[in-house]
């Protein structure tokens, strides 16, 4: 095949990242959680499609809706439960396997009780980029 | 026809850099409610300061943002703010959107003038032409031999396990970094990233909750002439840790 029309038109010293699509996943709390229940809640799978790099960002629909913050520097966000009126800590997780990468979400109710969340979606978007040096 | 200045184009998918900067920022009383919990479980230490500077980048989508803090020891740093026994103090946080990018410096205690850089991406499918801003990545771990350690076991899951592999990079001036890692040299995590395992179930009741998982993580730091990366685990036996990274300047 000619490589007339392959996609590298200009190659003269471009040591930089190239990016490699962007994918987006979520997951969503709601409902009651029992006494003392763990609730993990995992993404469909996304792609790996470079051999480099990545950025994860996710925002919060209930705190900060649109706002991304970024995976490296925090790794955990709150859910709002409505029978106490208090704030449970959700820690946010990537689980790579081969080809393949999910977002997990991991609350925990530490009360004696049952509680009710807020309905909360997490947003993930994930950004892969490759160096070509 | 007029003429085009954009006359060299490139592969369509370079990143390209929309705004960056070096900036300081200065902590004060806490005052925005994107970095105050409970919207923030980690804006700030409960009892510091913070201090915040607000870029507009108006691209319309959400882009992507590398952001670095020089903090403990000098060193700039890049992930999350508590590394085993190493509180970041000052540490950043970033939250970016459709049009700006916030940061945020938290501290203990008052610091005035604490150096950030940022840089945001213009992301898309654009060819990239002479007078677009791109990387110059100077160094790169090989990827048939990624940088490696041994770790001794942890005696403890409480505790923890460091080692820290230097790289010098020689080149006089601050630099910026990607680097990602692996427990197994094939399934490859983000900079200061947890790969959870399962828990020590001695550190709680039978059948649970536990109170520690065992976890293996890595992080960077970087001077003006060697970059830094520091491998972490509490496993109570050894094991091997990989990263992969490339290394940048910054203009």
């Amino acid at each position: 095949m000619s490589d007339k029309y392959v996609n590298d038109v200009f190659n003269s010293d471009l040591d930089a990242f190239k990016q490699s699509g962007i994918q987006t996943a979520s997951v969503t709390f709601s409902g009651s959680v029992a006494a003392g229940g763990e609730v993990v809640l995992t993404t469909s799978p996304l792609t790996l499609n470079n051999l480099d790099f990545s950025q994860i960002l996710f925002d919060n629909s209930f705190y900060h809706p649109g706002r991304y913050r970024n995976m490296a520097l925090e790794n955990a966000t709150m859910i709002n439960e409505t029978t106490r009126g208090s704030q449970l800590q959700c820690n946010v997780a990537q689980v790579v396997n081969g080809n393949t990468i999910q977002l997990t979400a991991t609350l925990f109710n530490p009360y004696d009780g049952a509680v009710t969340l807020s309905t909360t979606t997490i947003n993930f978007l994930y950004i892969p980029y490759q160096a070509t040096l | 026809m007029p003429q085009s200045k954009q006359s060299l184009t490139s592969d369509f998918d370079y990143l390209k850099i929309a705004k960056d900067d070096t900036i300081t920022i200065t902590t004060g009383t806490p005052s925005d409610s994107d970095f105050a919990f409970p919207t923030d479980p980690f804006g700030g230490f409960g009892f510091g300061e913070q201090g915040y500077a607000t870029i507009s980048h108006n691209l319309g989508s959400v882009p992507l943002v590398r952001a670095f803090i020089q903090s403990v020891g000098g060193l700039w740093y890049s992930s999350y703010q508590q590394i085993g026994f190493i509180q970041i103090d000052p540490n950043l946080l970033t939250l970016v959107s459709a049009n700006d990018l916030k940061l945020c410096v938290n501290s203990g205690s008052h610091q005035s003038n604490v150096p950030v850089f940022y840089r945001i991406y213009k992301l898309g499918t654009t060819a990239i032409d002479s007078d677009d801003r791109i990387d110059k990545i100077f160094l790169k771990s090989d990827p048939a031999s990624p940088t490696s350690a041994t770790l001794g076991p942890c005696t403890f899951s409480s505790d923890n396990v460091q080692t820290v592999v230097p790289i010098p990079h020689n080149q006089n001036e601050d630099i910026i970094w990607t680097l990602e890692f692996s427990q197994d040299g094939n399934n490859w995590y983000n900079d200061g990233s947890f790969i959870y395992g399962g828990p020590d179930t001695g550190s709680g009741p039978p059948g649970g909750p536990y109170a520690y998982y065992y976890y293996c993580r890595a992080y960077g730091a970087a001077d003006s002439n060697n970059f830094y990366i520091r491998f972490e685990h509490n496993y109570p036996t050894s094991i091997t840790l990989y990263a992969r990274w490339s290394l940048d300047y910054r203009s």
